[in-house]
């Protein structure tokens, strides 16, 4: 290597002179060097440096998922994992389980009614956030709180909050006068400890979906804003022909995102209620887990699990077009 | 930290100007819906550090104002986490696991996402959005199926289990996290550190890496707190008490049958709850910007 | 340095065909200017040459060494960038350094050739800096710093003075130009601008949907060009064009416009003796019509109407019509040309060029 900067003395003679200096270069480095060559290829470096990643994701993604719609259609359970194929059985057998298709109408009625709420709440938000006032950064800090306390301690400290017998929450509301001493058992019936599970994850979501929102709402050029308010259009007027338009796409992939994560989630019904009172407050992925996990009957579980796919594959087409449509320009 | 302060003038109220009583009434109705939604948020969060520093007598005394400290604040539940239970384990296991696959994410997703976002080859738009659907893919439809692969690798019950397992929703994230910083990386001056003598994976590790330190720091914070927030599959996986992780281990071991150490669950949420939101309140700024980058390109 | 040779080389993108059979060589400390509109191909020729697009066809040599196949670090060759892509990761030091150092050169030559370049740029006093301090005219120096401080076969330049304001570009040209005459390495320019390329390229390749339209001089672009798009995208403002035909007598040919009748420039009239009858554009350069007075040179006058007059100072450009074709000339800022006006203007007969109206080429001899 020494020689490398003499050489570079007469740069006219330096192209050539490493080229030819190719030769005697021993046999391994040279094959090294076709190696580093084919690499510089476009295609070849692509194709490898994507590889782990969709390795990673075929072994513990794409494999699992087709063990998983493979259990649909056995007895497999934990203890005799090598199993018998019965057909749709499984599927008969949840679709006549009650609890189960409770937990399916839970599963929307939780995802649906907590996104309207934190869409409209996180949309309210947005724009005091986003006006200028003093604190602002200390507010907001506190404010996302809620998304970054781990989903399974939120959910805990509610359950204290909501505790039957020494919640705060009552005692608050029943010294202000909102309801008599002992209060309501939160948890314990049946519309309340639905409520609770909304509430929660409201409380939870929130956060991240106005940040998005004002995300979107600050990616629209001011001059705009402006431009509507000399046209003198009002609030609503601003909001619907302006800031909706510019900001949907991004809001839309927001609002599928929280959608899909909460649809999916578990961990906030497993800890509030546990599906209780009387398995009322199930939902999809908590109810496949106790099937599937706690009892063991991997193909009912899994079977369970499985009816979040059509509304995941619907976001997932959705999400797809989208992107498509964004790659085109 | 570089943030973009987030002030769009104030159109969301208008107010004639010179009024000073509807001024003051637009003021006060401001700030009580700030108060509001604040309470809402933040609640949870005190009543977590009530609880914490509570005495006993205190904490189950239902006459006394259960919002105020009416005995002297004590740190006894704290160290009763530490010293009664396995909680330092957990917080060992969770920053294990935390690391290890932050590590793993990143091998596996800067390259990806290098590749994803300046390479040119056949299928490469189609490959990118397939990793980013899998992020769509939840923990409870895989949970059942990689809970035998997770035996069948004689995982189950430990720690690795979930190092195994974590990255396949880190990795998706992150790799659309980075693709959006890399994309920010003016395309030119991976082109001129190649001319300058470069391979393509040299141009990678001598100027992209370098100038997207912040996105980098920014997915290293965010995939560590998306693992320590889990739930579902170390619930699935690890039962075995000294291989848990700190969420999972306050949820299910300081709660003994219908016995909730609240103090001391409090205690343990409180201590693993700071750091992170502290952490997210760090990188918020960039965080929202990759999001976006990613998708607006 | 070195020689750079293209031999048919084509890019497709799809089915876009950005380059299309595009045959030169650059001789040995020859500036040479790709000039063209957008996505005209002269970008991406210039890519294929520095390694960071692989062509679809052809073959590309640098020096004697066939590089088709060989990464852009192994070309030996130097880019300038038109963001000047700097690292903002590094110093003005760092910067120049970086392809040094990759490239294994001792300690001391850096320090001299960064030296060397500091004081040909007057970057002296900017060495520390990181990027984002300097202004765009010395963010600009910087880069072409880096590419000089690398001594290599080739300066590849990819629109370097257009992120600069207007009066920076033109004193930047002209400190480009004295470079190059000062360490004469063989550059190719990028170039859209075609006042640019005229000013600084010693042969100019103008490039037109991704062909090679014309190699050659500045002076034998302006008088010669080989077709209508040469023709209109070299000189500004742009040539002027008639419609017209070949009429008259094979000794004696005139292009008839309808409006008017000229004579075939004399280096096309053997041409044009041939194409009698045959439809053709005559152009003629705006510069290059007069109002007659006493001394004009012989040619055919016409009385245009003035439309819109805009004053230059040292002169006038007036866009006139004649009946419904409009067309402009310029002429010396003293004569007062008056909106709504009429003058008469002469189109001097050797100043023309014909083109045929089909192939769009210069009726040739």
């Amino acid at each position: 290597m020494a020689r490398a900067s003499s050489e570079r003395v007469m740069p006219a003679e330096a192209g050539r002179e490493r080229a030819s200096a190719a030769a005697p270069v021993p046999i391994v480095s040279r094959i090294g060097g076709a190696v580093g060559q084919l690499f510089e290829h476009e295609w070849v470096f692509g194709y490898t440096m994507i590889a782990p990643a969709i390795l990673y994701i075929v072994l513990l993604v794409a494999y699992p998922f087709f063990v998983a719609l493979r259990f649909t259609v056995t007895s497999a359970s934990v203890s005799e994992p090598i199993a018998s194929f019965v057909g749709l059985r499984n599927f008969v057998d949840i679709w006549n389980d009650d609890i189960f298709r409770r937990a399916l109408i839970n599963t929307f009625v939780f995802t649906i009614s907590s996104q309207v709420i934190q869409a409209f709440l996180g949309t309210i938000l947005a724009f005091l956030l986003l006006r200028p006032f003093r604190g602002r950064r200390v507010v907001r800090a506190l404010f996302i709180i809620p998304f970054t306390v781990p989903v399974a301690i939120g959910a805990i400290t509610w359950s204290w909050m909501l505790n039957p017998q020494y919640s705060v929450l009552n005692w608050v509301g029943s010294h202000i006068g909102l309801f008599p001493a002992p209060g309501p058992n939160w948890l314990g019936e049946e519309q309340l400890a639905m409520i609770s599970v909304i509430v929660v994850n409201v409380w939870r979501g929130l956060p991240f979906t106005t940040i998005l929102l004002m995300a979107g709402i600050t990616a629209v050029p001011q001059e705009i804003i402006e431009a509507a308010a000399l046209d003198a259009a009002g609030f609503f007027r601003r909001w619907n022909d302006i800031i909706v338009p510019i900001i949907a796409p991004i809001l839309f992939i927001a609002l599928l995102f929280s959608f899909v994560s909460q649809f999916t989630d578990m961990t906030v019904v497993w800890l509030l209620t546990r599906g209780n009172p009387v398995n009322t407050t199930h939902v999809l992925a908590s109810y496949a887990f106790e099937v599937g996990i706690v009892s063991g009957d991997l193909g009912r579980g899994a079977a369970i699990s499985l009816f979040l796919f059509p509304v995941l594959l619907v976001a997932a087409i959705v999400m797809l077009r989208y992107l498509k449509s964004q790659q085109l320009d | 930290m570089a943030s973009t302060d987030l002030v769009v003038g104030d159109f969301a109220i208008e107010h004639a100007p010179g009024h000073r009583m509807r001024r003051f009434f637009s003021s006060a109705a401001f700030w009580l819906t700030i108060g509001a939604f604040l309470l809402f948020a933040v609640f949870p969060v005190y009543w977590m550090f009530v609880t914490t520093f509570k005495q006993i007598n205190d904490l189950y005394s239902l006459d006394e104002n259960p919002l105020i400290f009416n005995l002297a604040p004590t740190l006894e539940h704290v160290q009763f986490l530490w010293d009664q239970t396995r909680y330092p384990t957990w917080l060992v296991n969770t920053v294990e696991i935390g690391v290890f696959t932050v590590i793993i994410t990143l091998l596996v997703s800067i390259p990806a996402a290098y590749a994803l976002a300046r390479s040119r080859f056949p299928g490469s738009g189609t490959l990118g959005i397939g990793i980013f659907l899998t992020y769509l893919i939840p923990p409870t439809l895989l949970f059942l199926p990689l809970s035998q692969i997770v035996v069948g690798l004689g995982l189950i019950n430990t720690r690795w289990s979930l190092v195994l397992v974590y990255p396949t929703f880190t990795i998706p994230f992150c790799t659309w996290l980075l693709m959006g910083f890399f994309r920010g990386v003016p395309r030119e001056m991976t082109e001129a550190a190649r001319v300058d003598g470069c391979s393509r994976l040299g141009a990678l590790f001598r100027v992209v890496l370098p100038v997207s330190l912040p996105g980098i720091l920014t997915v290293v914070i965010f995939a560590f707190t998306l693992t320590m927030q889990e739930y579902v599959y170390a619930l699935t996986f690890v039962s075995e008490q000294t291989e848990k992780t700190v969420t999972l281990g306050v949820s299910a071991d300081l709660i003994r049958g219908d016995v909730f150490a609240w103090s001391s669950l409090m205690a343990g949420a409180l201590i693993i709850s700071v750091p992170v939101a502290i952490a997210y309140n760090f990188f918020l700024d960039t965080f929202v910007k990759g999001i976006t980058g990613g998708a607006v390109k | 340095m070195a020689t750079v040779e293209l031999q048919h080389v084509t890019k497709r993108f799809g089915d876009v065909l950005a380059v299309n059979d595009l045959n030169l060589k650059i001789k040995d400390q020859e500036f040479l200017v790709f000039v063209g509109p957008s996505g005209c191909g002269k970008t991406t020729a210039l890519r294929m040459v520095a390694g960071l697009e692989q062509q679809s066809g052809g073959n590309i040599y640098i020096g004697d060494r066939l590089v088709n196949d060989v990464a852009p670090k192994d070309r030996d060759i130097a880019m300038v960038f038109q963001n000047y892509a700097l690292y903002p990761h590094m110093n003005v030091e760092q910067n120049l350094a970086f392809g040094l150092k990759l490239r294994h050169v001792g300690k001391a030559e850096i320090k001299r050739r960064i030296d060397g370049a500091a004081q040909i740029l007057a970057l002296g006093h900017l060495l520390k800096r990181r990027p984002r301090e300097l202004s765009g005219g010395q963010r600009q120096r910087v880069a072409v710093g880096r590419a000089i401080v690398r001594e290599p076969a080739a300066f590849l330049m990819d629109e370097p003075l257009s992120n600069l304001d207007a009066k920076l570009r033109i004193q930047t040209r002209a400190e480009i130009q004295k470079l190059h005459q000062r360490i004469r390495t063989t550059t190719i320019y990028v170039t859209h601008d075609q006042v640019e390329a005229m000013t600084m390229g010693e042969r100019i390749a103008v490039m037109h949907d991704g062909i090679l339209q014309q190699l050659d001089t500045p002076e034998a672009l302006y008088e010669r060009p080989a077709n209508l798009f040469v023709a209109g995208f070299i000189g500004s403002p742009a040539m002027n064009f008639f419609k017209g035909k070949i009429v008259g007598t094979p000794d004696a040919p005139l292009v008839d416009v309808g409006l008017f009748s000229v004579a075939v420039p004399s280096p096309q009239r053997a041409a044009a003796s041939r194409a009698l009858g045959s439809e053709v554009v005559y152009g003629v350069r705006p510069e290059h019509m007069f109002v007659r007075d006493g001394s004009s040179p012989e040619g055919v006058t016409v009385e245009a109407k003035v439309e819109v007059v805009e004053y230059l100072g040292y002169e006038e450009q007036v866009y006139c019509s004649l009946d419904s074709t409009s067309f402009n000339v310029r002429l010396p800022a003293q004569m007062r040309t008056h909106v709504g006006g009429r003058i008469p203007l002469t189109i001097p007969k050797d100043r023309g060029h014909v083109f045929d109206a089909k192939t769009e080429q210069a009726l040739a001899a």
